[in-house]
């Protein structure tokens, strides 16, 4: 196994990728993967060569970029867990990955659809400067920004307009992110109003028209009488106090334990 | 009654070393006789060594290297090669010969007693190591310090002696200092994780301790936040280590898990760390970060910090930035907030919270909604918008629906006519929320007599003595008792002949 051969499939690899083909990429990836793990480079060490790296990069981004076209979250996660240990050598590498920033977005997005916030600040605390700066970086930062204060309705037009997507890629995400905004729509409501005419409610949960709603409305199981909604209302029912009940019995236990050890 | 003696000396030679560094009339003593008086402290704390090396009391080491800092700032080369006399009984041990190198001196070993058989004490030997590597940092030479750290690191690995543990976490700490300052994070990785290893394996609680800290900062610094959690979750972190080192380390848990959203775990672990911490000056660098990260933690739960922190002297000038930043949030002003953190964007930066910050503005808006709905009972939401500072009435009606929701106020809104009806307010004390406040309450004041009681010394062998004076006190007893029975047989006959 040399160099040569993995350069001439990396080449096709990329071939495949460009002209979209990416049934294709997902079968060329696999070989390829192990021809990296056999040249003991699909884990960069400081003594590997360079510019073997380098072509081990480019063709776990391709693997990587595959992945999310072909909607496989869990191979794109693997792909940039991977990734990540090429990127912290950044500079013996050259020339330096273009597809890196949008990569780490793309990772964003996807916590962010998953509604793993935590994660999503973790690996976001890794780019400080470029949180700002950077055009893929900003989106998902933005987006979650959003979510987070509740403008639901820029969401929706981040991510359902073509112009303020940044690249292709993001915009596979945009179906989870529109059913993840209108679910937290949904709840919104549930508390904030006692009833909804059912045009303002396919308005305000971006239906386009009336029986995506009626299937939404069934759903989340509300009561439809005279053209408006009627949000189950929730009751300080005996349950919660008897849960209350519970945990002082618990607490007042503790305490007496406590005190035990004391005296 | 030993161990409380030997704190008032501590205390009071602390005091001294304080006095020495403070007043000026101390300067017109001449250059030789401070160097005397340090000479004679190294001495003295040789002594200190021998007795926790021989007695193995690790106290007397945590004295000496309390000492260290005051110590510090009286070093010279000079004082550091006659303490090497004092200490090494021949100018060929390897140490010896090593901090000369590291001093460019030669040694003066006309005063030298030749006599290559003794050997020095591995305390006193890592001691001067110690002295040595403190004296290279405050040159500021971090390429000889780094040179040197890693000789004396080989030394001190060479020794496997308990009574070592806590002067080896210190050399511990600098040799790490030492390679942070010449931006070296992942190159010691692999070696600090190895002697995590064997210090777990030693059950040496001293290092232990300090290089899960020292590799928690080593993380944090390269930003690697999910392997410092990890640490985090599957080290396990010795309870009992110097208090600094646990104030260190849960100042960095409190980092983490600020990252990772868990404020309330995030408040815990700082307010430990602010307590445990030394309220001195020295310790005032730790002490503003630790402040920093509280305060946003604190905004970023809802709650604001009280005033009386930033009047405090420590904190006045440091924290200035983050006055300001508090009082945009506690008025729930939009502009206000962004336009701080524009001003102080260099400021948060250098101090690593501006991510955080950042996620406050969704804080700044949510306390602008509760006042409205605190001052109106009802307020159309063109008007929250314009209050706000919102980009449009749909983005106003979205979120405060969604503060509705996660119980920031009680209200209703009404689409059709687009306001925002304030609910009555609700009576506090025919909730939970009482219940649960003293249940905290109650918590903390047991957490803190538990923590009290674990913190007490118990100095070895004392049980011997009680039990004597308790065995002592029960033959007293013993002897009552039958003087109590006679006289009362007495007593009872004295009775009977008064009948």
């Amino acid at each position: 196994m040399s160099s040569h051969t993995l350069e001439a499939r990396a080449h096709e690899l990329a071939a495949a990728f460009s002209a979209k083909d990416y049934e294709k990429c997902a079968t060329l990836l696999p070989p390829l993967k192990l021809m990296l793990a056999q040249l003991n480079i699909l884990v960069p060490l400081p003594s590997s060569d360079p510019s073997l790296l380098v072509l081990a990069r480019d063709i776990l981004e391709i693997g990587a970029l595959t992945s999310i076209f072909l909607r496989d979250d869990v191979l794109f996660s693997r792909y940039v867990a991977q990734l990540s240990s090429f990127y912290a050598l950044k500079d013996k590498l050259s020339p330096p990955s273009v597809n890196e920033k949008k990569l780490i977005a793309l990772r964003l997005l996807l916590l962010l659809s998953r509604n793993d916030i935590a994660e999503f600040h973790t690996d976001l605390e890794t780019l400080e400067d470029e949180a700002d700066t950077d055009q893929y970086i900003r989106y998902p930062v933005m987006l979650e920004r959003w979510l987070m204060e509740g403008s639901y309705d820029k969401v929706w037009k981040a991510t359902t307009q073509r112009s303020e997507v940044p690249a292709e890629e993001f915009a596979i995400f945009a179906d989870i992110l529109v059913d993840t905004i209108r679910s937290e729509i949904a709840t919104c409501s549930e508390k904030a109003y006692p009833s909804l005419p059912l045009a303002n409610a396919q308005h305000l949960l971006f239906f386009s028209d009336e029986s995506e709603l009626k299937d939404f409305i069934e759903q989340r199981g509300w009561t439809v009488e005279n053209g408006r909604i009627y949000f189950p209302q929730e009751e300080p029912d005996a349950l919660q106090n008897g849960v209350a009940m519970e945990s002082i019995i618990e607490n007042t236990l503790g305490y007496a334990r406590e005190l035990e050890t004391i005296v | 009654m030993a161990a409380e003696d030997s704190k008032d000396k501590e205390h009071k030679e602390e005091k001294m070393d304080i006095d020495v560094a403070d007043k000026p009339a101390e300067k017109e003593k001449s250059p030789e006789e401070i160097a005397g008086l340090v000479l004679n402290d190294i001495k003295q704390n040789f002594g200190f060594l021998e007795k926790a090396a021989n007695n193995f009391e690790p106290r007397f080491s945590m004295r000496v290297l309390r000492g260290l800092g005051g110590l510090r700032r009286r070093l010279t080369p000079d004082i550091i090669v006659s303490a090497l006399d004092a200490a090494y009984s021949s100018p060929d041990h390897k140490s010896a010969q090593l901090v000369l190198k590291y001093l460019e001196r030669e040694a003066t070993s006309s005063t030298m007693d030749v006599d290559a058989s003794a050997t020095v004490l591995p305390e006193i030997d890592i001691y001067m190591l110690l002295l040595t590597q403190v004296y290279l940092l405050d040159q500021g030479d971090a390429e000889k310090l780094n040179a040197f750290s890693d000789e004396a690191i080989v030394t001190l690995r060479s020794y496997n002696r308990r009574t070592l543990d806590a002067l080896a976490a210190k050399m511990w700490f600098y040799y790490a200092h030492a390679k942070e300052l010449s931006n070296m994070f992942t190159e010691i990785r692999p070696m600090l994780l190895g002697v995590l290893r064997t210090a777990t394996l030693r059950h040496d609680t001293e290092t232990r301790a300090m290089i899960m800290t020292l590799l928690l900062r080593n993380y944090l610094n390269t930003q690697t936040i999910s392997q410092a959690h990890q640490l985090v979750l599957k080290g396990d972190f010795p309870e009992n280590a110097a208090t600094s080192v646990v104030a260190r380390y849960l100042y960095y848990v409190g980092r983490i898990n600020a990252i990772q959203l868990n404020y309330s775990a995030a408040n815990e672990s700082l307010i430990g760390a602010i307590r445990k911490a030394p309220q001195t000056k020295y310790a005032a660098g730790f002490l503003q970060a630790a402040q920093k990260l509280k305060v946003i933690i604190e905004l970023l739960m809802g709650d604001i910090p009280e005033r009386s922190l930033f009047r405090e002297p420590m904190y006045k000038n440091a924290l200035l930035p983050y006055m300001d930043l508090v009082q945009a949030v506690r008025i729930g002003d939009v502009p206000q907030f962004s336009q701080t953190i524009e001003k102080y964007r260099d400021a948060f930066k250098k101090d690593g919270t501006y991510m955080l910050i950042l996620r406050l503005r969704q804080n700044v808006i949510k306390t602008g909604i509760r006042m409205m709905n605190l001052s109106y009972a009802k307020i159309s939401l063109r008007d929250i918008c314009i209050r706000l500072h919102l980009d449009s009435e749909e983005s106003a009606e979205y979120i405060v629906a969604k503060a509705i929701r996660d119980g920031v106020i009680e209200a209703t809104i009404d689409h059709e006519k687009g306001y925002m009806q304030s609910k009555e307010i609700l009576d506090i004390y025919s909730t939970q929320e009482p219940n649960i406040a003293f249940h905290e309450r109650i918590k903390f004041c047991i957490a803190l007599h538990n923590e009290s009681v674990k913190a007490m010394r118990y100095p070895m062998n004392q049980h011997r003595v009680e039990l004597k004076n308790v065995e002592e006190a029960r033959e007293r007893e013993k002897e009552l008792a039958t003087e109590i029975q006679q006289g009362d047989i007495e007593d009872d006959d004295g009775d009977f002949d008064g009948l």
